[in-house]
């Protein structure tokens, strides 16, 4: 009966060990939202969980900052969540005072429709094993319908205007394809360039060449959804008459500014103004 | 009253023998039965494979996975394979696996032979219809026996062929409740093959006007095709430059017409274009297509999991026509890339058996293997071929090259001129081409490696055929 029990807490011991050493590699478990939210106690709050819990109420957008690092999708690309003097800082200026409210003010009804309810702040991601800190690392984050991530907040400095303004239209981009994956860019959107797209490849062309092969650059030349989305970006990014300048270069690029512009037009946004908006909060305020 | 009676039972049982007469005459089942000349053609018809081996190409240097993008379904079957491992899921029955093609070859041989048994008794027809019936479903055996043999032998080898096991070679329709059946050797296999392929090729060479000019049938030209890939997989190089020049004499040398083919996608889209790419009516150099039901799942579409190697794809460059099969899977951060050669929605397709650029780039390896090496005559075939692939910028290879050199040329064409078409794992076989098999394709570390040779390239005889043949499980590929 003793050597039974010997055994038995033998078996405890190894049981316990086993736990200890699966715990060191954590698998992930398809099953578990890792963007579950759970709210923090308010006597825990700190002051970006206010300025958090103020955007919520003003915008209705849940900006979360902090989530298991290892995650976002399985595979070998992932996000970690940014420092949080970044986040804080991030969050003050791009999120309060640059993009909700002035989307809010001046596109009431686009915004109650299209705004995503969940924000996901990124200090960058890894992809196998290399690390980025790119604005744009939200990219294969951004299909879904409600949720919008960016990178590179970890690289965020508000006294580089030009950065600022980069990340603001670059936000653009990736809300782009919320709004592909939601309402769908379509087969004739798809058609004006097929079979001609760089793939692979986009990286080793210019923007002008791009340009004269019918994309507003050469990373729309990448796929057709890149493509949608940069012809958002440049819109927002350029002033009207640039936009103007370069679509009569090209008959793809006139065909897909006509495209683009009514698709965001009828949903209520005019994507001139927005570029208006976009210049003037960054490059005409005080902050 | 008792003589009533008698007479009475005595007619009933007459009646009754008279109706079981009539009841045995007619099968029990109300099956048909195959007897005339066009039950056996529509049999014959039935009997035609498709490309349940083109999953090989998971096993070859062309693929690597990529698990983010990989449909769920699909990981217990491909990624064992992939990893060249015994222990997938054999039994996810709709798509193509060691698995399913084992089962699929197998019922092809089964109608095959039916024709092949029965034929001559058809109960009309002339004899040379019959014949060219036989030659055809001759055809269709040894076509599924080579596909076997080489799907789960070794290759071709005169030093180890008596002892190389292949495939049960089952040349009847079985009479018994379960018979079992063991495997004959690869030699054995190549002697039945040949066997039936020339003896069909010599029915078709003696009534030409009667032999199938449908491309979906073996045509002259599919037959002498098919008797070149099976002379280049042995070393025949005499009998490969041979047929070759059968099947162009047969069937004409028009390779495949990619400006016409992207000027289709331009016009139509990709749904139009995929759908129609090895449509035989419109591109007459398909010698032999099969259409069936979806089954490159893997290598084919932007949820299969596996990609077009990232070195590899460097080869095909940007004035290259073939660029334009490539597609985009994921972000530009999974940097992935399939092919669609065949439509990438779950309607039908079509597959390619046999094709003429696989005919003249074997005619051109020939030429440089075969003891009397004619260089010019390989270059020739070579330039006829990337002449037509290269837009822009096309330079020939210097005549000056070495023999070295113009096969490399010629193997790095094939490569990718028949990329996502199911062949590519045979020449990884008979050319003893070493594969290295990463789960992470950025990382250094190698999960698989196949080594020249090795015991892997033989897959292992499936688990459902097993079951059904117990008498497998003592002739299992060594590991």
């Amino acid at each position: 009966m003793k050597t039974l029990y010997y055994l038995l807490i033998l078996l405890g011991i190894s049981v316990f060990h086993s736990c200890k050493t699966e715990e060191n590699n954590p698998t992930i478990d398809q099953k578990i939202d890792y963007f579950d939210i759970t709210d923090k106690p308010k006597e825990k709050w700190n002051e970006l969980d206010s300025l958090c819990d103020s955007i919520y109420n003003a915008f209705g957008v849940k900006v979360i900052y902090e989530y298991t690092p290892r995650l976002i999708r399985t595979g070998y690309a992932y996000y970690y969540p940014p420092s949080y003097e970044k986040a804080l800082a991030y969050t003050r200026l791009m999120l309060a005072k640059f993009w909700l409210p002035t989307v809010k003010k001046a596109f009431p009804d686009y915004f109650a429709r299209e705004i995503p309810r969940e924000f996901i702040l990124m200090g960058g991601y890894y992809h196998s094993t290399q690390s980025d800190l790119n604005a744009a690392s939200g990219a294969g984050f951004n299909g879904q319908f409600y949720r919008l991530g960016m990178g590179g907040i970890n690289m965020f400095d508000k006294s580089d205007k030009d950065e600022l303004y980069d990340h603001l239209v670059t936000l653009w981009h990736e809300h782009a394809h919320n709004q592909d994956v939601k309402y769908g860019r379509s087969k004739y959107f798809d058609n004006i360039s097929v079979g001609t797209y760089y793939k692979e490849a986009w990286s080793t062309k210019s923007n002008s060449t791009a340009n004269k092969d019918g994309f507003f650059s050469a990373y729309g030349g990448f796929a057709p959804e890149e493509d949608f989305a940069t012809g958002v970006e440049y819109i927002t990014r350029k002033s009207k008459q640039e936009v103007l300048s370069l679509i009569e270069t090209n008959e793809k690029l006139k065909t897909k500014y006509a495209f683009i512009y009514r698709f965001y037009n009828d949903k209520g946004m005019d994507l001139h103004r927005l570029h208006e908006l976009c210049d003037s909060v960054v490059f005409k305020t005080t902050y | 009253m008792k003589k009533i009676t008698l007479h009475s039972i005595v007619i009933l049982v007459l009646m009754m023998c008279n109706s079981c007469q009539k009841y045995l005459d007619k099968p029990f089942d109300n099956r048909l039965e195959i007897k005339s000349v066009p039950d056996f053609k529509a049999l014959t018809r039935q009997a035609y494979p498709t490309k349940y081996d083109i999953f090989t190409e998971v096993l070859t240097d062309t693929y690597y996975i990529y698990p983010a993008l990989m449909q769920a379904a699909w990981k217990p079957l491909y990624t064992p394979i992939y990893l060249y491992q015994d222990d997938y899921e054999y039994a996810i029955k709709y798509a193509a696996s060691p698995a399913t093609a084992y089962t699929h070859f197998y019922n092809k041989i089964y109608d095959a032979n039916y024709v092949i048994e029965n034929i001559v008794n058809a109960s009309d027809g002339k004899e040379s219809e019959r014949d060219v019936i036989l030659a055809e479903a001759l055809l269709i055996r040894a076509y599924c026996y080579f596909v076997l043999t080489n799907l789960f032998g070794k290759h071709y080898n005169v030093n180890s062929y008596e002892t190389d096991l292949a495939v049960p070679l089952v040349t009847d329709i079985n009479k018994e409740n379960r018979p079992t059946y063991k495997r004959g050797t690869v030699k054995e296999a190549y002697q039945l093959i040949e066997a039936d392929l020339y003896k069909a090729i010599s029915i078709y060479e003696k009534y030409p006007a009667l032999t199938p000019v449908n491309p979906y049938q073996f045509t002259a030209a599919a037959a002498y095709a098919f008797a070149c890939r099976l002379s280049l997989y042995k070393g025949d190089y005499a009998n490969t430059i041979a047929y070759a020049n059968k099947t162009f004499e047969s069937n004409g040398m028009v390779l495949r017409d990619m400006e016409k083919d992207r000027d289709q996608l331009y016009k139509s889209g990709w749904d139009f274009f995929s759908s129609q790419l090895n449509d035989p009516s419109t591109h007459p150099n398909i010698i032999m297509a099969s259409q069936s039901a979806y089954l490159h799942y893997a290598i084919g579409n932007s949820w299969g999991g596996f990609y077009v190697d990232r070195d590899f794809r460097k080869l095909i460059t940007d004035d290259d026509y073939r660029g334009l099969y490539k597609n985009n899977a994921g972000t530009v951060i999974d940097d992935c890339i399939f092919m669609v050669k065949n439509v990438t929605d779950w309607s039908d397709t079509r597959y390619i058996l046999f094709g003429v650029e696989e005919v003249l780039l074997s005619r051109a390896e020939a030429y440089l293997k075969i003891n009397t090496v004619n260089k010019n005559a390989a270059l020739k075939d070579l330039e006829v071929l990337r002449k037509s692939r290269i837009e822009n910028n096309y330079q020939p290879l210097p005549m000056n090259s070495t023999n070295e050199q113009v096969l490399e040329e010629i193997l790095s064409q094939r490569k990718i001129e028949l990329l996502a078409e199911g062949l590519r794992w045979y020449d990884i076989k008979r050319l003893g081409i070493r594969v290295e098999h990463k789960m992470d394709a950025k990382s250094e570390t190698v999960d698989a490696t196949l080594a020249p040779n090795d015991p892997r390239t033989a897959l292992q005889i499936p688990v459902n055929a097993r079951i059904g043949n117990p008498e497998l499980e003592n002739q299992l590929n060594p590991r």
